[in-house]
């Protein structure tokens, strides 16, 4: 029942704004796929296309080999949860679950066993009768999730399901997404702008900006190997630092950064300035004389490890994580030497744009 | 030629087509008409002949003077009766609030002018109280003339400024007030600088409401003015005395009448855009607990004043049930009248709320549709939509029938005197109450429940009418009873309208007063209040206590 989806240079525009630029991807049968960026950056925008409530100004969307263009949105067979739950403030859950196979004219006896499975898997049977009003954030939410799912679509669109609801229950609910997305086995494109969820609940991500899409990836990749300045700050923290490429040559370049020289290996040749990209975990501190001298002026005990902010003699704020584990004991303020874990650097163009190193 | 059309050539853009074709037809065309006639001559050439007549001659412009001289003094009455109610009911524990409020709103509701004909009742040349008085050899003042249109008026209207403020007051946060009592302030300088700048563009909006209704009634003028003629008064004579003519000097009058309500509302619009304050009382103001004598004051005084405004409705259902003779009424009891009535002018009461019944029909079928173009497809047109829908709200509804009738007494659109031409308008007259009410309640819907639907497989304009209208139903039921009211009880434009065959309750009240047949129209006004307390009951249960009738 699952489709692909396919986005073809797809392009929407808001009379001489352009939300979504000239957009291309795959997302493939069954996948969790999640669009992930700031606010305002064309998620929602995306959605609606794909759904049908918006208009497309240029490309064409397939699902599987089907242009769907043109297909009014009500006959587009998609599952859509809303970030405000829409339930029909009329209809009882039950009401609300049937409300769809209604509209399919399924045959009373089926429509009510598949409501009722599908209550079961969100785990609300027991509230079928009680109108929205009696139902939690969090009920309500179930309620719109079995009321997509029942249709059997073949896509499930999820725009920002879990924002209006407490963070223990985002939580929760994000796991019970989860599992029921891979039993069920349907394409689900699902919008967030909280990079944390993003990672926690796809296979893979599209981190979007300004209407385009700056890195596609499983969250592994787009954590580990941001391919832009932009994903490598929206995803994770990271510490920025300006170097230099002191020499490159059969695939390995030095790199100088505030006279700390350290070798990494290259993908692209390049020659000049870079941006350096460093998570808080890939510093260490060296009792060597080689690395960054900085000085710690504020330490934050977080349990399994310790937050640093290390000032440097230009005055910019470096944050470093150290295990709790490795050391045992809380540093003391004062002055410090960090080297950076060259495997684990992301290295790009001075501009940001383009990622160097693999 | 694909490119001056619009790019969903929906439902909706057909909806919008209808929509402006009929107020086209039967509102922009009738003024635009009625315009155009005020600036023609006899002869058919441009003229300023009746502006200048009317410039001219004392007889013209003092009805201007004494219109605008009557809606000042009124507003300035029903502010000094309407927000030291508002405020006591409001602020202090009184007694019998929920009956005080009653009172106040159905005077409100109240047929126009038999505050005027009940008032006659009383005070008139041989009112009960006068009589009462000459018989102790004390002579009362006049009601007929300035006096008496300011004192029926004043009564009736007041209710704007008191419901209007007392939502105001409610809807202050008390941490305002106690902020400025913190910062030293005393009850008074609290209420003058902070309270009452507060609440200001609320009472002038209810201002406004006064002003315009006592600028355009003419049922009670009519009634109770004699010699002191103001314009809309005018105006009927003139369109009644020019009839057969080309009624340029009715239209040129009317065009005047216009001009001054639409001035006023556009600077009251200036005024109160500068000076909005948007206000949710998280915590509302706390009701001061007075003691017993003060409190029993303070509530009697109340108690008289909503009294005093309810009691048109009293003495007319009373004198119903009066025994005549003739004009005068004798001793005794006798359902004579309400025989009278069945059996003479049935016809008028069932016009009445056959009429009402079809114009509600229409007014709710356009008012949803208008609602959901304004607020779901915002877009030049459904602006100017607004302005069409909402313009005959400032119109007074005499001058409306006028112009109807000056636009389709000719063939091939010879309306005038069909039944159809005073259902069209009723329709477009009372409209505005519905399509704010619907629009308000649609504002409220998440537009994402009819995505929703429309997502499961229904197609979007089944979801109007299965969801949308569904959800927008306590909204378009609530206004619809407004209109509804508002229509059996119109006299303006039934007055222009009517012919023998076509008249309504409030016509037929306004003739038998006219031939002081008092005892029937006593009973026919007594069917148009027990109607009318009757619908708002509904509209009270409906809208679950939460009444908002301005
Ligand atoms: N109907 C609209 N008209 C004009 N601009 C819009 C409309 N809807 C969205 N936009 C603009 O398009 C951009 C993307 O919006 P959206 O897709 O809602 O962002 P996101 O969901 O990523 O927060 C924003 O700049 C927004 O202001
Ligand atoms: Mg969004």
């Amino acid at each position: 029942m699952s489709v692909d989806v396919l986005i073809n240079n797809v392009t929407k525009r808001y009379g001489d704004f352009t939300a979504i630029e000239d957009m291309s991807f795959k997302i493939n049968k069954g996948e969790f796929f999640t669009l992930l960026g700031p606010s305002g950056c064309g998620k929602t925008t995306l959605l609606r296309m794909i759904a049908g409530f918006n208009t497309i100004e240029g490309g064409d969307i397939l699902f599987d080999t089907t242009n769907i263009n043109k297909l009014p949105a009500h006959k587009r067979d998609i599952g859509m949860v809303f970030q405000n739950y829409a339930i029909f403030p009329h209809l009882s859950t039950y009401d609300n679950v049937a409300y769809g196979l209604k509209a399919r004219k399924v045959p009373k006896d089926e429509a009510h066993k598949r409501i009722m499975d599908a209550l079961k898997v969100v785990q609300i049977e027991q509230l079928k009768d009680r109108m929205p009003h009696e139902l939690s954030g969090g009920q309500q939410q179930r309620v719109a999730l079995a009321r997509a799912i029942v249709i059997e679509p073949k896509i499930l669109l999820m725009d920002e399901p879990l924002s209006n609801l407490d963070a223990k229950l985002r939580v929760q609910m994000r796991s019970t997404i989860k599992k029921l997305q891979s039993k069920l086995g349907i394409t689900t494109i699902y919008v967030t702008h909280d990079q944390e969820e993003a990672l926690a609940i796809s296979d893979r991500i599209a981190v979007m900006n300004l209407g385009k899409v700056m890195q596609i990836g499983s969250p592994d990749e787009v954590y580990r190997r941001p391919s832009n300045d932009f994903v490598a700050d929206f995803i994770g923290t990271s510490n920025f630092l300006e170097g230099k490429i002191i020499s490159s040559e059969n695939g390995s370049m030095i790199i100088d950064v505030m006279d700390y020289q350290f070798t990494v290996q290259f993908d692209k040749n390049h020659q000049g300035d870079v941006l350096l990209s460093v998570r808080p975990e890939h510093f260490f501190f060296s009792e060597e004389s080689k690395g960054i001298k900085g000085e710690i002026i504020l330490s934050t005990f977080l349990g399994d490890f310790i937050n640093y902010e290390i000032q440097l003699p230009n005055g910019d704020i470096l944050e470093v994580n150290e295990y709790t584990e490795k050391v045992g004991k809380i540093r003391n303020n004062g002055p410090v030497t960090l080297q950076i874990n060259e495997k684990s650097v992301s290295i790009f163009t001075r501009d940001g744009k383009e990622r160097l190193v693999r | 030629m694909t490119r001056f059309l619009p790019k969903r050539l929906d439902f909706w853009f057909f909806a919008k087509i209808v929509i402006f074709s009929l107020f086209g037809f039967f509102l922009i065309y009738p003024f635009v008409n009625m315009f155009i006639r005020g600036f023609t001559s006899t002869d058919g050439t441009f003229s300023l002949a009746y502006f200048q007549r009317f410039a001219e001659y004392k007889y013209y412009y003092q009805t201007l003077f004494r219109s605008l001289s009557v809606a000042v003094s009124t507003t300035f009455f029903a502010m000094l009766v309407g927000m030291p109610m508002a405020y006591a009911m409001s602020r202090y524990n009184l007694i019998g609030k929920r009956v005080i409020n009653i009172m106040i709103i159905m005077s409100l509701m109240s047929p126009p002018f038999i505050g005027a004909y009940s008032w006659i009742l009383l005070l008139g040349r041989s009112g009960v109280i006068t009589k009462f008085f000459v018989g102790l050899g004390i002579n009362m003042p006049s009601i007929y003339g300035y006096l008496g249109i300011i004192l029926v008026f004043t009564l009736k209207l007041f209710p704007y400024i008191y419901l209007y403020v007392s939502g105001a007051l409610g809807s202050i946060d008390s941490s305002l007030e106690e902020a400025a009592e913190n910062l030293g302030s005393n009850k008074l300088r609290r209420l003058m600088t902070i309270t009452f700048p507060v609440i200001l563009p609320t009472i002038l909006s209810g201002a406004i409401m006064v002003f315009m209704s006592a600028l355009a009634d003419f049922g009670t003028p009519m009634l109770i003015g004699e010699g002191y003629k103001v314009l809309p008064v005018l105006v009927y004579e003139e369109y009644m005395s020019e009839i057969g003519g080309n009624a340029g000097m009715a239209s040129a009058l009317s065009m005047i009448v216009i001009m001054v309500s639409m001035f006023v509302l556009l600077m009251q619009k200036r005024f109160v855009a500068k000076r909005k304050y948007t206000m949710s009382a998280l915590r509302p103001p706390q009701i001061i607990k007075l003691r017993v004598i003060p409190k029993i004051v303070l509530s009697c005084l109340a108690f008289i004043v909503s009294l005093v405004a309810f009691l048109p409705q009293i003495v007319v259902v009373y004198t119903s049930f009066v025994k005549t003779s003739g004009p005068v009424f004798v001793a005794g009891y006798s359902l004579d009248s309400y025989r009278t009535i069945f059996y003479r002018l049935a016809r008028n009461i069932t016009n009445t709320f056959t009429f009402s019944t079809i114009a509600m029909f229409f007014i709710i079928i356009i008012g949803i549709l208008v609602a959901y173009l304004m607020v779901r497809r915002p877009s030049k047109s459904s602006t100017v939509l607004d302005v069409f829908v909402m313009f005959p709200y400032v119109v007074p509804s005499a001058i409306m029938g006028i112009s109807l009738l000056l636009a389709f007494n000719r063939r091939p659109l010879l309306l005038a005197g069909t039944s159809f031409i005073m259902i069209v308008a009723y329709a477009i007259r009372k409209m505005p109450y519905t399509v704010r009410s619907a629009s308000a309640i649609l504002q409220q819907i998440d537009p994402s429940i009819e995505d929703a639907s429309i997502n499961l497989g229904v197609s979007p304009i089944k979801t109007f009418f299965t969801v949308t209208s569904r959800l927008m139903l306590p909204g378009i039921i609530s206004g619809a009873i407004l209109s509804w009211i508002s229509t059996i009880n119109e006299l303006g434009s039934s007055v222009m309208l009517y012919t023998g065959r076509t008249a309504t309750i409030s016509v037929a009240i306004y003739t038998e007063v006219i031939r002081n047949s008092f005892g029937t129209a006593a009973a026919l006004a007594s069917i148009l209040t027990v109607a009318t307390i009757l619908s708002f009951i509904i509209f009270a249960l409906i809208s679950k206590g939460k009444v908002s009738v301005i």
